[in-house]
């Protein structure tokens, strides 16, 4: 008897480990918890490369969660010299619509623009506001698809659909398929599905560092399979939890 | 030669002092070419322009100065190796210093100052001169920077902004009358122009609400000692502007009290009190395709039947139209256009920008004024021209 109660407990520590019964959701649950932050800085290079074209863009990055659901973010462009002060800021809000300014030095005003959703390119690269956000778990619906062998790491392979239309309109995406390392429970490849439901865009993620206790993608690269662009994001001096100040995330600051 | 020497000390001096200071610079090496799109040739121009600035940024305080040092060779007939004359100028495009305090921004200088959020018209906006004489793709090169003070106070979501400017400087508007003089307001405390705007928002509307007390930027005409004489007029002009943010829309709106000395309407080389306002709606019908739709009015007040000028008009309207393209970062389309419905006059300024690669641009376009000869845009044909511009940046 005692001998079948050592098997059952065995194998009641077992299961998990196989990784097959934790949901989607739990799963994605990890990935916002190990990853996330409350705001971090950094610099940003862009190299964006369309038909053998390659244009580059450094930035400076502000970025706080301002409350669960809300985010504020704030850009300075560094390079090259003729965007060099330009500025973007986006007050997200739960409830109404984002706010969106672009200070252009040339024009020297603020312009509030529209926002053309989180499906909107960021910096005019491959990746959308959406891809460089934290994840809205709650928008989403996620599905285990259990652990799979990517490129020797045993990764979960987790499928997200949007739970309305509205959120597949405003990201473009049908279906995301993210390959998540269950050590450091952090997104090292994904596969966006465009509205029709075909393959449009993959990411890998080249490096993961760990910062303040927070597993960071320091390098990622886009590719947009149905065009003939990818795009390379490189983070560095990264810095996270540092408690920036709530007048970064300002119209004033975006001038200086 | 003199000028060349001038150069020479303008350079050594930016270097001595960007190196003492350790000051950051940059700038920029453009070649342009304005070939004119009607008779007279006297807007045809060719050249070349080195822009320097330097900039120094501590916590508190900073510095920001450019110069432009223009090789600037004018057509001014219509004899190609006639008539043509080059100059070098040097000038300063802003100069200026920035105090910042925890709440409050100090900036005294030469500088641009902007007021409005509608596109192209804005009636709020006062305080920098226009060259209509030089519409290219660049805001440089068509506004004026102005002398100033400007404090801007922050608290909350607000901010109150006090400008002062002691010095008048009018748009340069091309127009030259055989025998008539112009004439200037006297640099005097009386006619200091100064103003204030309270900006803030509410319920995701940002608005605006200014008061500005200066002189009218366009000249007016008037009788002296049997003469025409070219003067500018004083005026206050009260000010309200808002922009709220829907979906794809923004929506923006601006209007203008413009209070001038003829307040009862009787003197016709005086204009009258007028209201102008502005609403139009941005429409991102893709990510990357932007339009911009305005409807424009200018309403005369006090309008009294045989005391008008023949210049005023007692009820005018206008749209305007933006269209932008973008495939960032490598090129935009961008054309925007002014008609006014009396008189079926237009303004249309096509941009193409180019990145042919990272800190190189190529500008392409023309600014075409089109219309009756008396009409506003019409009147001003002869300033239409094309342009072509690549600039090199560091």
């Amino acid at each position: 008897m005692r001998k079948i109660i050592n098997i059952i407990f065995i194998f009641l520590l077992i299961i998990p480990l196989s990784g097959e019964n934790f949901t989607g959701i739990q799963i994605m649950e990890k990935v916002v918890k190990k990853t996330g932050w409350k705001d971090m800085e950094g610099e940003i290079t862009m190299k964006i490369t369309v038909r053998g074209r390659t244009r580059t863009r450094k930035i400076k990055l502000f970025s706080r969660k301002r409350t669960e659901d809300e985010s504020d973010m704030v850009m300075k462009f560094l390079y090259p010299p003729d965007v060099e002060g330009t500025g973007f800021l986006l007050i997200e809000h739960a409830k109404g619509e984002d706010e969106r300014y672009l200070y252009l030095p040339a024009l020297r005003r603020i312009k509030r623009i529209a926002a053309s959703g989180k499906g909107g390119a960021f910096m005019g690269s491959d990746f959308s506001y959406y891809d460089i956000g934290k994840p809205k778990l709650k928008d989403w619906n996620y599905k285990n698809l259990g652990l799979v062998d990517f490129n020797g790491l045993k990764c979960y392979k987790v499928e997200a659909l949007p739970i309305n239309k509205k959120i597949e309109k405003d990201t473009g995406y049908s279906k995301i398929i993210h390959w998540i390392d269950p050590e450091k429970w952090s997104i090292v490849h994904a596969e966006y599905y465009d509205r029709m439901g075909k393959i449009w865009k993959i990411l890998e993620v080249k490096e993961i560092k760990n910062i303040n206790g927070v597993w960071f993608q320091m390098h990622l690269i886009m590719k947009n399979v149905q065009g003939e662009s990818v795009s390379e994001m490189k983070f560095e001096n990264i810095e996270i939890n540092k408690g920036l100040s709530p007048k970064l995330f300002t119209k004033r600051y975006l001038m200086q | 030669m003199k000028g060349f020497k001038f150069f020479r000390v303008i350079v050594l001096l930016f270097f001595t002092f960007s190196s003492i200071f350790s000051m950051d610079f940059n700038g920029y090496l453009k070649f342009f070419a304005h070939p004119k799109l009607t008779s007279p040739f006297a807007f045809d121009r060719f050249g070349a322009r080195f822009q320097l600035t330097f900039k120094e940024k501590r916590e508190n305080i900073g510095f920001f100065a450019s110069f432009n040092f223009d090789l600037d060779e004018r057509n001014i007939s219509r004899f190609l190796y006639k008539d043509r004359s080059s100059a070098l100028k040097i000038y300063p495009v802003e100069a200026y210093l920035t105090i910042r305090f925890p709440n409050v921004d100090f900036k005294l200088g030469k500088q641009f100052i902007f007021w409005g959020r509608t596109d192209w018209i804005n009636p709020t906006d006062n305080i920098t001169p226009w060259d209509y004489t030089n519409i290219t793709a660049e805001i440089e090169d068509y506004r004026i920077a102005v002398n100033s003070v400007k404090i801007n106070w922050y608290f909350g979501i607000s901010n109150i902004e006090f400008v002062f400017v002691p010095y008048f400087i009018p748009n340069e508007t091309g127009m030259k009358i055989p025998g008539a003089e112009t004439s200037l307001p006297e640099q005097k405390p009386e006619n200091w122009q100064e103003g204030v705007r309270f900006s803030s928002g509410i319920a995701g509307i940002n608005f605006s609400f200014s008061y500005w007390r200066g002189f009218d930027l366009f000249p007016a005409m008037v009788p002296e000692k049997g003469m025409m004489k070219i003067e500018y007029q004083k005026q206050q002009v009260f000010g309200f502007d808002f922009d709220y943010a829907i979906g794809r829309f923004v929506f923006k709106g601006e209007g203008a009290y413009f209070l001038t000395e003829d307040r009862e309407g009787y003197n016709p080389f005086i204009k009258n009190p007028h209201l102008q306002y502005v609403l139009g709606t941005d429409y991102n019908l893709t990510e990357n395709f932007i339009l911009n739709f305005q409807f424009i009015e200018n309403r005369v007040l006090k309008w009294r039947e045989g005391f008008m000028s023949p210049v005023e008009e007692k009820l005018k309207n206008s749209t305007s139209l933006r269209i932008a393209y973008k495939r960032e970062p490598f090129y935009s389309l961008q054309l925007i256009m002014v008609y006014n419905f009396k008189d079926g006059d237009y303004f249309i300024l096509p941009i193409f920008t180019y990145e042919i690669r990272d800190g190189i641009k190529l500008y392409m376009g023309a600014s075409i004024f089109r219309g009756p000869e008396d009409s506003v845009f019409g009147r001003n044909k002869k300033l239409s021209k094309a342009f072509i511009e690549v600039k090199y940046f560091f």
